[in-house]
């Protein structure tokens, strides 16, 4: 056997450290998602033989107006719940790193709680506090006396949505601060120094120096968003005993898929559905990562 | 030499975590050459688990290993340990609803072949719930301890100050049409108190007694009671005539001690569950009325798995279960259960009443129910087109037109299942 050179033998640590991660990774993800893009050409309940139906389930797909429907579903609960997110985060980091506030760090703790919580936990405790005439928000509000007391929180589609997308942004707006504060810690106190001394304001800081500089952990926590917040499931199934009411207002993509493989049994179709799903959160992640990205380069 | 020493504990690490990757989940090893056989079975609930102390004395060779999954996890599970063939249980278990799917994917022994023989059996079980065990071929797949025929669960003191008096006939007459049922509902509600737990009660009772069922030689059929249920519902809905929450949510267990509601309408389980178990201020002004129309819903059914190497221990255990009038007897004291055995309910329906009914015995009103007759009427399709139904119901209630809610019914429908001929 050849002797290894000092630069090889480290070549051959890399690549054994790494490997046991490479192996698990072949065996329970990337070998279940080319059986699922099998599966999606072929109808299977679960108990009998699986047939093949070339593109049927991919027609069905095309034509299939639920599916759209949970697509819009989950994009506007997404965005309701990202965009506040995103402007808590940067409002609460600018803030934290430049204002004189006692406690932060405690402030900070306490904020990424939430997160800490499992989604599936949330969904419940919510459920519990809201769902009835007698739950307890509705019994506070009944006891002040609000007009409309009890409320019907999940009878309107609209306001169901409301409330997933406020308990995502409850969930979330923690972590995100954490990562646009350590975005906002890494510029250079340099360049502040010198736009004071130029004369900029606040507010022409903020737009100008702060933002452009942490574009990259923009784009990081944009996509990351994009990837889970297009796969929402916990919080809406638990909130709605996984049936998507009211009128399919919380039915997300993922649900529906869930319905369709574990419900009705088509594991056919709900591969299609999933490799569709999985082709749209590339091709959205994709296009934020081009127009992020694009104007990134004059800064370096 | 520390060089080496790094290096055999990265070695080291790095092989433990591997490991331990595949080290959940061995199989036990079993002692070679004992004589015992272990029989795996799934159940729903933890039920099944009172059966098990008498059989092992009965049967000293057997031992019953019973691990409880959910209703929603079951079909998962059989299906990867099918699919993969290790782990497969001997008795596997499912609801009602939704054991017609298993029992018509022909994964189940046909119990009507030697050395099972169920139909000697056959004139001891009530027939309604030995059908639902019964798939299309007439082949007798699944069997169950239980029977749940429909009730009136009400509430004595509140049924004195409406109708001046507590019996269990009067109440069944005083509600039996859609019209007397809901000008009763309107005069409770002026006082504040809910007629009924909640709409979704009356939907299994009118589900049952339909003609037809949801699908008839592949084609969709809405019974006529149904389009009948869905006016009932919205009036129970828009006007408050029910507790406003889902079944099985903490506040609708909680109103048994409630004093604004008036009844449950619930199968024989209802009491089990519900009633019995919640009631502590309220024990004693309960009763049970038959319902206007009688009906059967819900109850767990069990069947042999086709792919069984213990057929023999896994029917000895079957038939303790679902065909030994001593060990249903023992269970049903126990639990008060509604027992499919028609012996033992007789027996039962001769013994004390029950405390929380006030002294009613529950066993005479559901043994009178039990011998009617039912249509048979579930399919495959039943808890997904069950559930479609309700939540056309719920739009309906909400201001949907009829048409539009019913239109959004087929669409679900066939969205669930396009071979389904929805006109």
């Amino acid at each position: 056997m050849k002797q290894l050179t000092g630069e090889n033998k480290r070549n051959i640590w890399g690549y054994v450290f790494i490997a046991p991660f490479f192996i698990t990774f072949i065996i329970f993800n990337l070998y279940p998602i080319f059986y699922t893009f099998q599966l999606s050409l072929q109808r299977w309940d679960g108990f009998h033989q699986a047939q093949s139906v070339g593109s049927a389930n991919w027609k069905r797909l095309f034509q299939d107006e639920t599916f759209l429907l949970t697509l819009c579903n989950t994009l506007r609960i997404w965005l309701v719940d990202f965009i506040p997110q995103l402007g808590t985060a940067l409002f609460l980091a600018m803030i934290f790193t430049f204002g004189r506030i006692r406690g932060m760090g405690i402030l900070r703790a306490i904020y990424y709680l939430p997160n800490l919580i499992t989604a599936a936990s949330i969904g419940l405790l919510f459920n519990l506090l809201l769902n009835g005439d007698k739950a307890p928000i509705n019994q506070l509000l009944t006891g002040m006396h609000v007009p409309g007391a009890p409320f019907a929180f999940f009878k309107n589609g609209l306001l169901a949505q409301l409330i997933a997308s406020y308990i995502l942004w409850w969930m979330w707006f923690g972590y995100t601060t954490v990562i646009v504060m350590a975005g906002v810690t890494s510029i250079d106190p340099c360049l502040y120094e010198a736009a004071e001394l130029d004369g900029a304001t606040k507010a022409q800081t903020f737009l100008r120096i702060t933002l452009p500089l942490i574009r990259p952990t923009m784009i990081y926590l944009t996509i990351t968003s994009i990837i889970g917040g297009m796969q929402i499931f916990d919080v809406p199934s638990t909130l709605t005993n996984i049936s998507g009411d009211p009128q399919k207002a919380l039915l997300t993509s993922s649900m529906y898929v869930y319905n369709q493989g574990f419900k009705n049994n088509s594991f056919g179709y709900a591969s299609a559905l999933s490799v569709a799903l999985f082709l749209l959160i590339a091709g959205f992640s994709f296009i934020s990562l081009k127009t992020l990205k694009k104007r990134e380069t004059t800064y370096q | 030499m520390r060089k080496n020493l790094r290096i055999t504990l990265a070695l080291f690490v790095m092989l433990t975590i591997t490991s331990l990757m595949f080290a959940a989940g061995q199989p036990e090893k079993t002692t070679a050459g004992s004589s015992v056989t272990t029989l795996e079975v799934w159940s729903r609930g933890e039920e099944l688990k009172q059966f098990v102390p008498g059989f092992e004395s009965e049967h000293p060779t057997i031992k019953v290993n019973v691990t409880v999954i959910p209703d929603a996890d079951m079909t998962p599970k059989l299906i990867t340990v099918i699919a993969s063939g290790k782990g497969v249980p001997d008795l596997f278990m499912q609801e009602a609803s939704y054991i017609t799917y298993l029992v018509e994917a022909d994964l189940y022994t046909d119990l009507r072949q030697a050395p099972f023989n169920v139909e000697a059996y056959s004139n001891q079980i009530w027939p309604a719930t030995l059908s639902v065990g019964t798939d299309s071929t007439g082949a007798v797949r699944a069997l169950t301890w239980q029977s749940c025929p429909g009730s009136i669960i009400y509430r004595r003191d509140i049924a004195q100050k409406y109708f001046g008096t507590d019996e269990p006939a009067r109440i069944t007459d005083q509600l039996s049409t859609d019209a007397k049922f809901l000008t009763v509902a309107e005069r409770m509600k002026q006082d504040g108190v809910r007629i009924v737990s909640s709409f979704k009660d009356l939907f299994d009772m009118k589900v049952a007694a339909r003609t037809k069922p949801w699908v008839v030689e592949g084609k969709l059929v809405i019974d006529s009671a149904l389009l009948a249920y869905m006016d009932m519902a919205k009036n129970i809905i828009g006007k408050g005539y029910d507790l406003g929450v889902d079944q099985w949510t903490p506040e609708w267990i909680a109103a048994v001690e409630a004093d604004d509601m008036f009844s449950y309408v619930l199968p024989s389980w209802g009491y089990q569950y519900v009633v019995k178990p919640g009631a502590n201020t309220t024990s004693g002004k309960w009763a049970i009325a038959a319902p206007p129309v009688p009906y059967i819903s819900g109850g767990s059914y069990m069947g042999i798995y086709k792919g069984t190497q213990k057929k023999e221990a896994a029917w000895e255990f079957l038939k303790y279960v679902t065909l030994n009038e001593e060990s249903q007897y023992a269970y049903a004291k126990a639990s008060g259960d509604y027992v499919s055995l028609k012996a033992v309910n007789e027996r039962l329906a001769k013994e004390k009443g029950e405390a929380v009914l006030g002294g009613q015995n529950p066993y005479e009103i559901y043994n009178v129910e039990m011998a009617g007759s039912f249509n048979k009427l579930n399919t495959i399709y039943d808890s997904q087109l069950n559930n479609a139904f309700i939540s056309a119901v719920k739009a309906y209630a909400e201001g949907k037109s009829k048409e539009q809610a019913l239109n959004q019914f087929k669409a679900d429908v066939l969205n669930a299942f396009p071979e389904i001929i929805v006109e």
